[in-house]
């Protein structure tokens, strides 16, 4: 029965709602909680695997929970001399990363967010080229080689140094504070570098937040450049050692190998690994950061994905 | 010299900008210089500095790829899976932020969208990584699932059909960054003058009909700006990463990319100017389809892009 929501005169009347608009309420919440747990659930599967008794997930039938509860996966993955390496160089490019990353970006972003610099449509143009054409792999590779970065752990920091689009992002954020603020110091006698560093970069930190979590993102994920820049194995990344356990490179397991025999000649532990154990610790072990800061840095994530859409 | 005067009083700001203007000469425009290399029969040997004293060939290399067989499949490859991802992609993201601005429980809404992004922050090996399980014949969820509902009889090692490889692509890619994607769109339907759902209101319009003539009609634009950045980006779409760790030599006629035949053209069989040719070709198509996509934005919503 349609009994009508509105009078004429504009004026709601809260009524029951017709049967159809229901069964469509229903439909949408049903859709939306599935895609909710499509999101999740594959990394919850990981993570229950990671944490299940090897031999016992051969037997198959692990989707939510694990049956043989333990933590040696992880423990073996950690204990492993070239996968504790990788993850503290994961963790140190990302750290050095984001702060050179972020004072430079944002010191370039302040100089051409000043309007009366003399360069800067020359500064602009200079760095928009760059956000639509690129030399592509061997052009690139060859000047990473010749500035000597392979082998090298700048290699890991010096090409993430700047990014047009993040300068970009940084700017109009600057664009949008107070001129009355930097003139004050101006009169004060400051130079510019002092109104960027103890003025604008204080009142920048909500772009900072989020400009910072994209390089640390960016920074974390990244494994091409240690896969074609580097050989040496004290510079591997946790991104790095995943993928070549993806590709059935047979590297670290046959390390994870020699330590069990290791562990085991010395009267220890008896280790028991499969060759999914070990991916599926890796996985975890590489998404971990993330999804521990994630509910903590999801709203800056949307501030900063607004600020670029508006000026991208 | 009124130039040069003014340069020094803001000597400080010069000196300011001065590391990004060699961290660009260095890292995007010599690179550019680079592309001298594909015009050259360069030794891999020799560093950069060789690529200025290697021999001119010309277009030799250019009419190489063009008659490789290889490069259709790679070219078709990286087409296709560009344009799945780029069109079921928006429509995916469309559809979600529509659906989502149907809710009306604010935390219910507010926990579908922070679960829908979380994938956007893995890196395509995490989420590679994770596919080889889901997908795997050995108690895999989705063979397991698909057995049970009886549609499939056996396990399928999906990640070895070729002719499944641009669905899964294409759904991971979903998974990746559908949440992600759907934020602007939600952000542009909040914006969308809600005085005219009120007249619709009043008007009796069907919530379908709000949708398709308020709802969509306001973040034309929107849709327009996102789609025409998507297609200047067709061709790396389907990055590198996606076809590199998911693909295998079972996949490969469907699975190979034009980046990923750069790489192979470069670091594999060592043919350094024919990569860089490749590359250069990619470049400049990349760009032809940014300019054309911007015209065809200035027809469709009077204003252009970039």
């Amino acid at each position: 029965m349609a009994i009508p929501a509105i009078t004429k005169g504009g004026l709601i009347i809260k009524t029951k709602r017709k049967p159809s608009e229901i069964a469509a309420d229903v439909a949408i919440y049903a859709i939306l909680a599935t895609i909710g747990l499509l999101a999740l659930y594959p990394l919850w599967n990981v993570a229950v695997l990671a944490l299940n008794d090897p031999l016992d997930t051969l037997r198959g039938g692990i989707y939510l929970w694990p049956r043989m509860f333990t933590l040696n996966n992880l423990s073996l993955i950690l204990r492993q001399e070239q996968l504790a390496t990788a993850f503290k160089n994961s963790v140190l490019r990302t750290g050095i990363g984001v702060a050179s990353a972020l004072f430079f970006n944002t010191m370039a972003a302040y100089v051409i967010s000043r309007k009366d610099f003399i360069f800067r449509k020359a500064a602009q143009r200079l760095l928009a080229v760059t956000m639509y054409v690129n030399g592509g792999l061997i052009p690139y590779y060859l000047v990473v080689k010749s500035v000597g970065l392979r082998n090298n752990f700048l290699v890991y920091i010096l090409p993430m140094m700047f990014n047009a689009f993040y300068i970009l992002i940084i700017r109009s954020f600057m664009d949008e504070l107070p001129d009355s603020l930097t003139e004050a110091a101006r009169i004060d006698g400051a130079g510019d570098f002092t109104v960027y560093w103890k003025v604008v970069l204080p009142l920048s930190a909500p772009v900072l937040a989020t400009i910072g979590l994209f390089i640390a993102v960016d920074q974390w994920s990244q494994w091409f450049d240690s896969f074609v820049f580097t050989t040496d194995k004290s510079l591997t990344t946790l991104q790095y050692e995943l993928v070549k356990v993806l590709n059935q490179s047979t590297s670290s397991v046959s390390d994870i190998n020699s330590l069990r025999q290791r562990l085991q000649s010395g009267g220890q532990i008896n280790i028991v690994y499969t060759p999914q154990s070990i991916r599926m610790a890796i996985t975890i072990i590489s998404t971990i950061p993330i999804v521990l800061v994630y509910p903590f840095i999801q709203k800056y994530f949307i501030k900063g994905v607004m600020i670029g859409a508006v000026k991208g | 010299m009124g130039t040069l005067k003014k340069a020094w009083r803001q000597r400080m700001l010069v000196l300011m900008i001065i590391p990004v203007i060699v961290w660009t000469a260095i890292f995007s425009y010599a690179p550019l210089a680079g592309w001298l290399v594909a015009f050259k029969e360069y030794q891999p040997s020799k560093g950069f500095a060789g690529i200025f004293s290697a021999p001119f060939v010309g277009l030799k290399f250019f009419r190489e790829f063009f008659t490789d067989k290889q490069f259709y499949q790679t070219l078709r490859n990286t087409v296709a899976m560009g344009g799945l991802v780029i069109v079921i992609g928006t429509f995916a993201a469309i559809a979600f932020a529509l659906l989502l601005n149907e809710v009306k429980c604010q935390w219910f809404k507010k926990i579908v969208q922070s679960f829908s992004y979380l994938p956007r922050f893995l890196s395509w090996v995490v989420v590679a990584s994770v596919f080889y399980l889901v997908l795997s014949t050995d108690g895999g969820i989705v063979n397991e699932i698909l057995t049970r509902l009886k549609l499939i009889k056996a396990p399928v090692a999906w990640l070895t059909q070729g002719k499944s490889f641009w669905s899964i692509i294409t759904i991971a890619d979903i998974w990746k960054n559908m949440g992600w994607n759907a934020i602007i769109y939600i952000a542009a339907i909040s914006g969308v003058d809600t005085a005219l759902y009120e007249a619709a209101e009043v008007d009796g319009i069907t919530r379908w009909g709000k949708i398709w003539h308020i709802t969509l009609p306001g973040i034309r634009s929107t849709i327009v700006i996102l789609f025409v950045l998507a297609v200047g980006n067709l061709l790396n779409a389907s990055g590198f990463d996606q076809s590199f760790l998911m693909g295998n030599p079972m996949t490969m006629a469907y699975s190979d990319n034009l980046a990923v035949y750069v790489y192979r053209n470069a670091f594999v069989m060592g043919r350094y100017s024919m990569s860089a040719s490749i590359s250069m070709i990619n470049s400049v198509i990349s760009l032809l389809l940014l300019a054309g996509a911007n015209k065809l934005s200035s027809l469709a919503i009077d204003e252009k892009v970039i």
